[in-house]
């Protein structure tokens, strides 16, 4: 299969595979297109293409694109039946060989540009998605492109963004994330707005990336390219110095105001299922420019209760790049997984077993103390690796038997928790400020493996390996299906 | 023709004893054109318990989106 330029050509491949329904009928952008698209993320249907939009003939909007991990692996260019544990596998290997973008003269991007008092962010049709949300999100898959203004570090990140005016919109831009801290630490002290533009529409492995949570300083435009396996093309921005992927379908340009000027923004419906933080004074991004190809697609997510897009492709690239950081510290970690359904909140880690005493510490530790798994994870379960972490039933009997509950418990009080997180207090969430839990559901490393330790009553434990074969072997003479 | 604001706030209950004038920031639910709806702005308002005959129109939200069920009267004064 092809790896997808643009959404264009992922759309006639989805529809080929069943993975794609052309809605032909008139759909509201005021919740009927949020509905639609809620309902598809909860029932795993395809992907809509709405190609009749009220109040906005010529435009397009396809909803929750990668909502599931089929539409993931068609992402990458893979069979859609492509089982997860093989997604995983590609999507490890091609991030290792980051390919830095080229730089092309002119992109269909900008076929249409809008710029002066011709810039009017409701002549787009961002739709209400859930109803009771603060505003109409246009940047819910996306990418907001800023740079570092000391260096050559431009991040990609999916910060929501709110239509307040014509020309205004607001935006949860958090200090602890990559882009907030560029701008709360390099621009605001010298007083400077931050030139930013937003990418609706990029090609699938661009949204990917920009959904990543990498380690400081990584490209997430070289690991689209990794992912795509080729180098990413990018345009320059009309009216700033950034740069855009040459193929989006829609791009605003513009710079993020000073905090003197920040304007009500919330409250949104979340991938953590719910709306969470309520309406407050946020940042202002001032659109100065629009540009957007022919006959153009608006791309939207619908967060909210398991699986979305973003559960669907952080079960993958978190639970990697978690995987990443422990094995790089020399951790006996052999599986990482973050199941959809636990969002970003739950992490499950296969341990070597008996490798040294209270391995899941540290694992606990780092993992925590990792600069996005930080905040957006509250909960670690560490197991032994003879359990199939991506197997929830697994899971669930270790955690069940193998954990103590006075020695298998570690709390980790006041640390930075992302005010999303709906069990926080009130103030909590006005501090950032939460606490960690760490289940250890390993065997204890002092414990003597024949005398101390439990033997499991599993097929795959207790008969040995010759008896295993000899009855799976006869598996169906026995009578019983494969 | 009447038109119909709403507004966030952290209890709408408050509203219900009182008029009150106050800056605030309104979301416009009915603009001429369709396309501009929800859109905000900052505006100095009288808020009344309850809409005057033929007058505009305020609902009130809590912060996290639910909407209270009663509307209220607003006066926008610029």
């Amino acid at each position: 299969m092809q790896i997808f330029d643009d959404y264009r050509t992922f759309i006639d491949a989805a529809e080929k595979s069943g993975d794609l329904v052309r809605v032909k009928e008139e759909i509201d952008w005021d919740l009927e297109a949020g509905a639609i698209t809620r309902r598809v993320c909860e029932t795993e249907a395809p992907t809509p293409l709405f190609e009749n939009v009220k109040d906005y003939p010529g435009w397009k909007i396809l909803g929750c694109p990668l909502a599931n991990i089929r539409r993931f692996a068609m992402s990458l260019g893979l069979d859609p039946d492509t089982p997860l544990s093989e997604v995983m596998n590609v999507y490890e290997s091609r991030c290792e060989n980051r390919i830095k973008p080229v730089i092309v003269d002119s992109g269909p991007c900008q076929e249409n540009v809008m710029m002066g008092d011709d810039v009017n962010l409701f002549d787009l049709p961002a739709p209400m998605i859930h109803d009771g949300d603060g505003g109409r999100y246009i940047s819910t898959w996306h990418a907001v492109i800023a740079k570092d203004p000391d260096s050559d570090f431009v991040n990609w990140g999916m910060y929501r963004q709110m239509i307040h005016s014509k020309d205004k919109m607001g935006g949860l831009c958090l200090p602890f994330t990559d882009q907030g801290r560029i701008f709360y630490e390099k621009y605001v002290p010298k007083g400077k707005p931050m030139p930013f533009a937003t990418a609706i529409g990029m090609e699938p492995v661009c949204d990917v990336s920009a959904m990543v949570p990498l380690a400081a300083g990584i490209s997430e435009v070289e690991l689209a390219g990794a992912l795509k396996e080729k180098p990413i093309e990018l345009v320059k921005c009309k009216t700033n110095d950034l740069y855009v992927p040459a193929n989006t379908e829609l791009v605003l340009e513009g710079e993020m105001l000073l905090p003197d000027q920040f304007y009500e923004e919330g409250p949104f419906g979340e991938f953590t299922g719910y709306r969470t933080s309520p309406r407050d004074r946020r940042p202002v991004y001032k659109v100065n420019c629009i540009t957007h190809r022919n006959d153009p697609i608006f791309t939207m997510s619908n967060m909210g209760v398991p699986v979305d897009d973003s559960a669907a492709v952080m079960q993958v690239t978190l639970a990697l790049e978690i995987k990443k950081l422990l094995r790089n510290q020399g951790l006996p970690v052999t599986e990482v997984f973050c199941p959809p359904y636990g969002i970003t909140f739950l992490i499950i880690v296969a341990v070597r077993t008996q490798v040294y005493s209270n391995a899941a510490h540290h694992i606990g530790n780092l993992i925590f103390g990792h600069k996005l798994a930080g905040p957006w994870s509250q909960i670690v379960i560490a197991v032994d690796d003879d359990v199939d972490i991506f197997n929830m039933n697994e899971v669930f009997h270790a955690f069940s038997t193998k954990l103590h509950p006075g020695r298998g418990i570690h709390v980790y009080d006041r640390c930075p928790a992302a005010p999303l997180s709906p069990y926080l207090s009130f103030e909590e969430r006005m501090k950032s400020e939460g606490s960690k839990v760490l289940f250890d559901c390993t065997w204890p490393a002092d414990w003597k493996p024949f005398t101390e330790v439990p033997p499991k009553m599993a097929f795959r434990g207790v008969y040995t390996k010759e008896l295993q074969e000899k009855v799976l072997s006869k598996w169906t003479k026995y009578g019983f299906k494969e | 023709m009447a038109k119909e604001y709403d507004t966030y706030v952290d209890d709408p209950t408050d509203f219900k004893i009182k008029e009150a004038e106050m800056d605030m920031i309104i979301r416009d639910l009915t603009p001429d054109n369709r396309r501009e709806k929800y859109g905000s702005r900052r505006v100095r308002a009288v808020v009344m318990p309850k809409p005057e005959a033929g007058g505009d129109v305020l609902y009130l939200r809590y912060q996290r989106g639910s909407l209270y069920p009663e509307k209220f009267g607003i006066k926008i004064l610029g």
